[in-house]
C-alpha cells in the first residue's frame, strides 16, 4: 500500500460507515438502488457490499453459536440420586450449578429436599478438607430463618453438591413489588432477615453473598436466608473449579478487593437491599461490568440521595406517592441506607443487629441514629463523639479524618470548637469501633514496648494507642511502630512482635492520597498523605502470616501540628517485578523483597 | 516503584507518548496470565470476585491515584481493555507452547462475540484484525474493546463515551461486522 492510499483510507472507512448506516435498516430490494444513488465510486460500492454482508453474516453466526451453547446444555439428563437423596425435578439452573427437588430418607422418615450441585472443570480437584470443615460449621445453624443444611459431599464425578432443606419463594424485592407492598411492610420482612442474620454472626458465620434472590419470602410470608456461608464453602473451590459461586454486584468495596471478610461485608450487603426495598434504587449507578466492579472496588463512589432516584413505578409498588415516598426517604431511611454502605466499614452500623434496630426506630417513628450531615459535619460529629486519637481497624480514612480535623482545630480562629483533651485510653475497657459497641474480644495484646495494643477479635485485630501505657509520647521527631502478626484472621495465634520508635526523618511522606478515594470530602483541601516506612531491623516473616502493623506517626514536622494517629495495613500485597508490595490503606505502601525477610523502605 | 510513578506513566500513556505502554507493562506483566485465566474463566458469564481479585491490584491502585473525570475513567478502561486483550493473547500462546495434542474446549471471547475462539489461533488472527481496526479508526475500535473486552455494557459505554446508546449500539455492530469480515471473509453473496 502506498503513502497515498493509506490517507485515504480513514476517509473511506468513514465513507463506507455512513452508507453501511444508511442502508442496514433498508430491505434488501432496496439497498443496492439507494448504493448506487448515494455513492458513485464503485469500489466504496463493492465494499460497502461485503460489509453489509458481514453484518448479516456475523449475525447469523452468532445466533448459531447460541442456539449451540444453549442446547449443549440441555443434553444433561436428571441425575436418578445425589448424595442419597432421589432426585425428582430441576428446580433451577445457573452459572455455578444446578438445584434438584428430592425425597431424603433419614430413620424411615421421608423428606423433601432442595439439592445444589455446583459444576465442576475436569482436571481439577477438591479440597475435601476444608469442604468438610465449613460443612461442619453450616450444620450449626439453625435458625428458622436460615434454611437448614443438612449435608454436603463430592459426587462420583468430583461435583461437590448440598443437600438443603427445600424453600420455595420469591426475592424479598419482588416479593414486596408484586404485592405493592408499603415501605413499613418490606422493612418488617427485612427484619426478620436481619435478625436471622445476626443469629448467624453470633457464631462467626458469615453470608458474604446478600442479595434479594438469598432473601425470599415464602408462600406462607416467612423469610428465609438460602445460600448461608456456601459462599465461603464454594470458595476454596473456586479457584480449581468452573464453579461461579459469587455475583459480585452486592459485595462490599472491601471484599472485592480481597480483603478480610467480616460481618461489616454483610451489613453493607443488607444495606444496599434495603435500598431496594425501599426505594427500588441503589445510592449509586448500577454498573456490573467488569472494570466498573473495579472501581467500585477503589471506593469513592458518591452516593446520590434515594429521595432524588424516585420514579412512579417505585412509588405505585409500594402503594404511595412519589412525593410521599421521597419524604419517607428523607425522613431516615436515606441516612440508613448510606450509612450501611459506606466505604469504609468501620463507619457502617457495627452489626447487622444495629441497622436492625435503626430500622426499626425508622418503624416506630423515632429519630434514626444514623444521620447524613455534610462531609466535614461528619469528620467533626466522629471526633467530638470519640475524644480518642485512636483506631478501630478497617479506617484509615476515619484516622486521616481524625487527623485532619484536629489539625483544623488546632488553626482553627477561637470561636470553633473547643479544643479536644488529650484523652486518656483504657485498654481494657473502652469501646473499641467508633460506632460505640464493644467488638467481642478473642484477646488482648500489648506491643513489647507498650506503646500500642491490639485487640484480636474474629472480626479483625484492632489497633489502638494505649496512652495509659508507659508509652513515649509523640514529638516531632519520632514515630512509633508496632507489629502484631494473626495467621491469617485466627485472633488466637495473635502474636505482638516487635515495636520501635524511628527519628522523622525516616518517615518519608510519599505523596498526597489521590481525591478519588476520599471521594471529595474533604481530602484535597486539607491534604491526606500517607507514609512510607523504613524499618531499620530487618524483620523476619513467616510464611502465609498477614501482618499487621500498626503506627504511630506525626502529621507534620511542625511540632504545632504533631498529632498522633494509629493506621494499619497488611504486608502480603501483590508481587510486582520480584518485590512484594505491601498495601497501606489509603494509598501509603511498602516494597520488601519475596524473600519473606523484608525491609519496609521508602 | 511507587504509585505516583505508576500514575506518571499512565498519563503518558494518555497522552498518548511513545514508548508510554512499554514502560507501563512490565508492572502489569505478573497480573496478565491470572487475568486471562479468569476471563476465560469468566465467559460469558457474570462477573465474579475471582475475576475482579485480578484486575484489582493494579486497576485499584491506577483507580485510586485518578481523579475521577470521565476523561480518565474512559482512558483507564481503553487501558484495561488492552490488558486484557494482550494477557489473553499472551496466555494463549504459553498454553500453545506447552500443549501437546489433545481437543481444546471452545471459549467464546465474550457471549456475543461466540464466533470469536478464544482457544484458537482464532484469537492471534481476531488480535490483528482488531490492529488493523486500530490502525484504520482508533476511536471505533477503542469503543469496541471498551464493549466487549472490558466488558462494559452498551449504557456504561454509552455514559463513558458520551455517545447515546443507538451510536453505540450501531458503531459497535460496524465494527463486529467489519472484524467478522476479516477473520471469516465474505460469505457467497445472498442467495
Amino acid at each position: 500500500m502506498t503513502d497515498d492510499t493509506n490517507d485515504k483510507a480513514p476517509a473511506r472507512w468513514r465513507r463506507i460507515q455512513q452508507l453501511c448506516e444508511a442502508l442496514d435498516p433498508l430491505a434488501d430490494g432496496e439497498r443496492l438502488d439507494r448504493l448506487i444513488a448515494l455513492e458513485p465510486d464503485p469500489d466504496i460500492r463493492l465494499e460497502t457490499l461485503a460489509l453489509l454482508q458481514a453484518l448479516r453474516d456475523e449475525d447469523a453466526t452468532q445466533r448459531a453459536y447460541r442456539t449451540a451453547d444453549l442446547s449443549a446444555h440441555d443434553t444433561e439428563g436428571l441425575p436418578e440420586s445425589i448424595g442419597g437423596v432421589s432426585i425428582l425435578a430441576l428446580i433451577g439452573s445457573g452459572g455455578s450449578g444446578e438445584v434438584y427437588r428430592g425425597v431424603r430418607t433419614t430413620n424411615g422418615t421421608e423428606q423433601v429436599v432442595a439439592v445444589k450441585r455446583y459444576h465442576l472443570h475436569r482436571s481439577t480437584t477438591v479440597d475435601f478438607e476444608r469442604f468438610t470443615r465449613e460443612q461442619q460449621m453450616l450444620a450449626t445453624l439453625t435458625h428458622p430463618g436460615i434454611v437448614r443444611f443438612f449435608d454436603a459431599g463430592v459426587t462420583l464425578d468430583q461435583r461437590p453438591y448440598l443437600v438443603m432443606e427445600l424453600a420455595e419463594g420469591e426475592p424479598i424485592t419482588a416479593y414486596g413489588d408484586a404485592r405493592q407492598l408499603p415501605i413499613a411492610d418490606r422493612l418488617r420482612l427485612m427484619l426478620a432477615a436481619c435478625d436471622a442474620l445476626s443469629s448467624a454472626h453470633r457464631l462467626h458465620i458469615v453470608h458474604l453473598d446478600l442479595k434479594p434472590s438469598n432473601i425470599i419470602v415464602t408462600a406462607d410470608g416467612h423469610v428465609k436466608l438460602l445460600d448461608f456461608g456456601t459462599a465461603k464453602l464454594a470458595d476454596p473451590l473456586a479457584a480449581v473449579t468452573r464453579t461461579e459461586p459469587l455475583t459480585v454486584h452486592y459485595a462490599s468495596p472491601e471484599r472485592l478487593r480481597g480483603e478480610p471478610v467480616t460481618t461489616a461485608c454483610d451489613v453493607y450487603s443488607a444495606g444496599l437491599i434495603v435500598s431496594e426495598l425501599v426505594s427500588g434504587a441503589w445510592p449509586f449507578p448500577r454498573r456490573e461490568s467488569l472494570v466498573a466492579i473495579a472501581e467500585r472496588a477503589a471506593g469513592g463512589m458518591l452516593l446520590q440521595s434515594l429521595a432524588r432516584v424516585v420514579t412512579d413505578e417505585a412509588a405505585r409498588q409500594r402503594a404511595t406517592t412519589p412525593d410521599k415516598l421521597r419524604r419517607a426517604l428523607r425522613r431516615g431511611l436515606d441516612a440508613i441506607v448510606r450509612k450501611a454502605v459506606d466505604d469504609n466499614p468501620a463507619r457502617r452500623y457495627g452489626s447487622v443487629g444495629e441497622l436492625a434496630a435503626d430500622l426499626q426506630r425508622y418503624l416506630s417513628g423515632e429519630a434514626v441514629h444514623a444521620t447524613s450531615p455534610s462531609p466535614l459535619d461528619r469528620v467533626g460529629a466522629f471526633v467530638r463523639r470519640h475524644a480518642w486519637p485512636v483506631v478501630a481497624g478497617a479506617s484509615l480514612l476515619i484516622v486521616l479524618a481524625t487527623t485532619i480535623a484536629y489539625a483544623m482545630q488546632r488553626t482553627a480562629p477561637p470561636e470553633a470548637a473547643p479544643p479536644i483533651q488529650r484523652p486518656r485510653y483504657d485498654a481494657r475497657t473502652s469501646m473499641f469501633t467508633p460506632t460505640g459497641t464493644n467488638v467481642s474480644a478473642f484477646d488482648d495484646f500489648v506491643s513489647p514496648k507498650g506503646a500500642l495494643f491490639a485487640r484480636a477479635t474474629w472480626q479483625g485485630i484492632y489497633c489502638a494507642q494505649a496512652l495509659n501505657q508507659p508509652a513515649p509520647a509523640p514529638t516531632a521527631t519520632g514515630f512509633h511502630v508496632a507489629f502484631f502478626a494473626d495467621a491469617n484472621g485466627f485472633p488466637d495465634r495473635t502474636k505482638a512482635l516487635q515495636d520501635t520508635t524511628y527519628p522523622i526523618s525516616r518517615v518519608a511522606q510519599t505523596h498526597e492520597v489521590d481525591r478519588a478515594l476520599s471521594c471529595g470530602r474533604v481530602a484535597t483541601t486539607y491534604g491526606f498523605y500517607s507514609y512510607a516506612v523504613t524499618l531499620d531491623t530487618p524483620f523476619r516473616a513467616a510464611p502465609a502470616v498477614r501482618y499487621w502493623f500498626s503506627v504511630q506517626a506525626i502529621v507534620s514536622e511542625a511540632a504545632a501540628q504533631a498529632v498522633p494517629f494509629v493506621f494499619w495495613g497488611w504486608l502480603n500485597g501483590p508481587t510486582v517485578n520480584g518485590r512484594t508490595v505491601a498495601t497501606m490503606p489509603g494509598g501509603g505502601f511498602a516494597e520488601f523483597p519475596t524473600d519473606r525477610s523484608f525491609t519496609l523502605v521508602e | 516503584m511507587t504509585t505516583p510513578e505508576l500514575t506518571v506513566m499512565f498519563n503518558a500513556w494518555v497522552r498518548g507518548e511513545a514508548g508510554a505502554l512499554d514502560r507501563l507493562l512490565p508492572y502489569i506483566y505478573p497480573d496478565l496470565r491470572a487475568l486471562a485465566s479468569a476471563y476465560l474463566r469468566r465467559g460469558a458469564r457474570p462477573v465474579t470476585l475471582q475475576t475482579t481479585a485480578v484486575v484489582n491490584e493494579l486497576f485499584v491502585k491506577l483507580l485510586t491515584t485518578q481523579p475521577k473525570t470521565l476523561e480518565s475513567r474512559r482512558h483507564f478502561y481503553v487501558l484495561a481493555a488492552r490488558v486484557i486483550r494482550m494477557s489473553l493473547v499472551d496466555h494463549y500462546r504459553q498454553v500453545q507452547a506447552q500443549r501437546r495434542g489433545g481437543h481444546q474446549e471452545r471459549v467464546p471471547l465474550h457471549d456475543e462475540l461466540a464466533w470469536v475462539d478464544a482457544s484458537s489461533d482464532e484469537l492471534l488472527e481476531f488480535d490483528r484484525a482488531l490492529a488493523e481496526l486500530e490502525h484504520l479508526d482508533r476511536e471505533q475500535a477503542d469503543l469496541f474493546s471498551t464493549r466487549y473486552l472490558a466488558g462494559c455494557t452498551a449504557e456504561e459505554t454509552a455514559e463513558l463515551t458520551g455517545l447515546s446508546k443507538a451510536t453505540v449500539d450501531r458503531r459497535v455492530r460496524l465494527a463486529r461486522g467489519w472484524l467478522f469480515r476479516r477473520l471469516r471473509g465474505v460469505a457467497t453473496a445472498a442467495s
